[in-house]
């Protein structure tokens, strides 16, 4: 009791030397204002960094060298970086009010028990579920919208609390204040909690929420807010009330004490016996601030989380093709010459001869019928007798095959031979007719006569009289018959690309829509 | 408040209203500067988040049966007509063949003014000093109320900006800078970013508020016109806003696809 009378004695003196020339406003309740906005913004990181181990406070010229410093350094319109540093700056300065200041106390952590700075550590029972969490979500990032961190899906943000910590943005509150509640809103987020404090019990324990529920009361002039029923499951590693990690033990003490005209000290502690060795707690500085707040609202413009699920998907449909040898770009690895026979050696030296008349090399068609030396002689000899023997003009040849290609979606086929086709001065026009399967109408007769069979050839259980008659009348009968078994050459190689899944070359977009 | 004023004000309630029975406790509370005392949970009754006009009752989706029918109610608005101008009909029409998909509800989109006020669950009015919140739980929507000097809006938003004074004993707020993008009902009635609302909020009695809306809207419609409703106290003693934040409970609607392993 003695001791009792002491410290508040102490208390009262320290009081009285601190604010001798001030004291709060008073409300017509007698309770100090903390109605108001309000910006807790600052440099202070959370935790004390390594490299201020054992340093408490900061002197007010190192806080003012750490301002300069921290500023510069995290300052992300910086473009002294590589390409990677570059990107990763995107989300660039414009984005950010993390403010110029460490806050008040010049302290060079916002925790300020345990006396190290840090988190304490955790039980071995909290460390065990934070490493599974941890592993889960390295192997899972995106399998669906509960994977993802509350703030990608709306749900809860650091800066809105219990407990408030500053971030990088958004760091304002609104604070209404009556007899029996005391509202706060945080900007970030949009998050509003309507706090208690008439002294009623806290909701029944089977009601969890995101922030859990919050009774207020007088200590003196300190309000003090008690929030328990936290929301929590086996995803709320993603929650934010501290270091990923929430359980139904845990519990949060805020005390708001104005400590200036301007200011309320905040401090908040946290507790969970069953995930951390100790409580600990932090302090910001609430500075006035003009306001207004605006309205974040953060689900309503939320592309964000349907982005990163659909960039995930991608993401996998791509891994997906793993079947692809990397040294031939298909299904099956690249034979290497020393495993051919004779006739399969010849083959292979021909396709990788310079003469011209081979056009993807061993990354083709001609890569996938190695496995096939013989056919592939004849495979080529047909097609060399329909390209360049059989009297078939440069565009005329090019269009048929290019009508085989899209008529078979063989991406590849297409690829190699659309510049080709230019180069033997078939018309971008006709290209694009092709590609794009539009109206052969107002085509020069040969062209549209020619698309018009290939169409048919595929989507048809018969070409028409009338197509086969327009065919021939351009072609002529020996014509008509080659132009055919052209189309029907490169519809097997299209085949072949399709079945063994002939890949583009990297970074080439597949060019048939 | 002293003992001895209380006292007076019970005597002088108990002798000049002796023929209205709930006596004092029927008075509108008042803050310390006098004005009205708005705080506390309110909550509407009745079906104008359903649709705003009377309405017989109807079917809702087949699979919910009678929990997704749609009750039937008296309207709201003054005069049991909505003044849509000719070429803007057509909009609330398509939208109300739409409602299902469309009404942003679906999606726990914010419910904007005056929509939020009757929806079906509780707001809180704090009602502070300098200023006034009002939070709702459906979406855990929130409005702070300017009680200062006017302030124009700084942009358009869901819950828009805004100014407040008192007339009397009525709370004239003024609520401008809303989208475009929330109806009134669920029966799509609808309005254009040119919307201005006037609300007033007169206690009548301790645990009523009568509420009006002004709507002006001059794109969608030819006049302004009014919607009025009690508000309702609610009078549970453990009576709190409760946390609905609905953005997790529409997740599958709008992201499902976009699963994994979408859920058959």
């Amino acid at each position: 009791m003695r001791y009792s009378l002491a410290v508040l004695a102490w208390s009262f003196a320290v009081a009285a030397c601190a604010q001798s020339t001030w004291t709060p406003p008073r409300t017509a309740d007698g309770h100090p204002v903390l109605e108001g906005i309000w910006n807790s913004a600052s440099l202070t990181p959370l935790q004390r960094p390594a490299s201020l181990a054992g340093k408490e406070f900061f002197t007010e010229q190192e806080a003012a060298a750490y301002e300069k410093s921290r500023v510069q350094e995290v300052n992300r319109d910086r473009r002294d970086g590589p390409a990677e540093v570059d990107v990763n700056r995107s989300y660039n300065e414009l984005f950010y009010d993390r403010g110029t200041k460490l806050t008040r106390s010049r302290r060079t952590s916002l925790i300020v028990d345990p006396p190290d700075g840090k988190i304490p550590p955790m039980t071995p029972e909290g460390r065990a579920k934070f490493e599974a969490n941890h592993a889960y979500a390295a192997a899972h990032p995106a399998d669906g919208p509960e994977d993802r961190p509350l703030p990608d899906r709306c749900l809860m943000f650091s800066q809105s609390g219990p407990p408030m910590i500053p971030g990088n943005y958004n760091n304002n509150y609104q604070i209404v204040q009556t007899r029996d509640s005391l509202s706060i809103l945080a900007e970030m987020g949009n998050q509003v909690r309507v706090i208690p404090l008439d002294g009623r019990p806290h909701l029944p324990g089977n009601v969890q929420e995101w922030m859990g529920d919050s009774r207020g009361h007088w200590e003196g002039d300190t309000l003090v807010v008690e929030t328990s029923n936290f929301r929590f499951n086996d995803k709320s590693r993603f929650g934010v009330q501290y270091d990923g990690l929430t359980d139904q033990n845990l519990r949060i003490t805020e005390r708001f004490t104005r400590s200036g005209p301007d200011t309320i000290t905040y401090r908040a502690t946290i507790s969970d016996s069953s995930v951390y060795t100790r409580p600990w707690t932090m302090e910001a500085s609430l500075e006035r601030s003009e306001g207004p707040l605006y309205e974040y609202a953060c689900h309503e413009g939320n592309y964000g989380l349907a982005g990163v699920l659909a960039g995930a998907r991608a993401q996998e449909k791509a891994a997906a093709v793993k079947d692809i040898s990397a040294d031939s770009g298909f299904r099956l690895p690249l034979l290497k010459r020393e495993e051919l026979d004779e006739q399969g050696k010849k083959f292979y030296d021909e396709i990788t001869s310079q003469d011209g008349r081979n056009i993807a090399g061993l990354r083709g068609p001609q890569g996938i019928r190695l496995y096939s030396p013989k056919l592939g002689e004849l495979q080529r000899d047909l097609n060399q007798y329909l390209r360049f023997q059989a009297g078939l003009s440069g565009p005329v040849r090019e269009l048929a095959i290019l009508v085989a290609a899209r008529e078979t979606n063989a991406q590849f086929e297409w690829a190699a031979h659309e510049p080709i086709a230019l180069k033997e001065g078939l018309s971008p026009a006709a290209i694009d007719v092709v590609k794009n399967r539009k109206s052969i109408s107002g085509l020069p007769e040969e062209q549209a006569a020619i698309i018009q069979l290939g169409r048919e050839i595929f989507r048809e259980p018969r070409v028409s009289q009338e197509t086969f008659a327009r065919a021939l009348k351009v072609c002529g009968k020996q014509g008509l018959v080659n132009v055919v078994s052209l189309i029907g050459s490169y519809a097997s190689t299209a085949a072949l690309l399709k079945a063994f899944d002939m890949q583009l070359p990297p970074g080439e977009k597949p060019p048939l829509p | 408040m002293p003992l001895k004023h209380s006292l007076i004000v019970i005597a002088v309630a108990l002798v000049f209203t002796p023929c209205f029975a709930p006596g004092q406790t029927d008075r509108p509370a008042r803050m310390p500067n006098g004005k009205p005392n708005l705080n506390g949970i309110w909550q509407a009754v009745n079906t104008a988040n359903w649709d705003l006009m009377t309405h017989e009752p109807g079917a809702g989706p087949a699979n919910l049966g009678a929990i997704g029918a749609i009750p039937p109610g008296l309207g709201v608005v003054e005069g049991d007509a909505i003044p849509y101008r000719p070429e803007a009909l057509a909009k609330k029409k398509e939208n109300f063949a739409r409602r299902w998909t469309d009404d942003p509800e679906v999606k726990c989109y914010l419910p904007g003014v005056p929509r939020a006020t009757y929806m079906p669950y509780p707001f809180q009015i704090v009602q502070g000093a300098s200023s006034i919140m009002i939070a709702y739980e459906y979406a855990g929507a929130v409005r702070p109320i300017n009680m200062g000097a006017r302030r124009e809006a700084p942009v358009d938003g869901w819950m828009g900006w805004s100014n407040a004074h008192w007339e009397g004993d009525t709370l004239v707020v003024d609520v401008t800078g809303l989208n475009d993008q929330t109806w009134l009902d669920r029966a799509g009635d609808y309005h254009s970013d040119a919307l201005h609302v006037v609300e007033r909020y007169t206690p009548a009695g301790a645990n009523v508020l009568n509420y009006e809306a002004t709507i002006e809207d001059s794109k969608v419609f030819s006049r302004p016109w009014k919607i009025s409703m009690p508000l309702y106290r609610r009078l549970e003693k453990n009576a709190q806003l409760m946390e609905f934040k609905c953005a997790e409970f529409v997740e599958e609607l709008l992201y499902g696809p976009l699963r994994k392993h979408p859920v058959k």
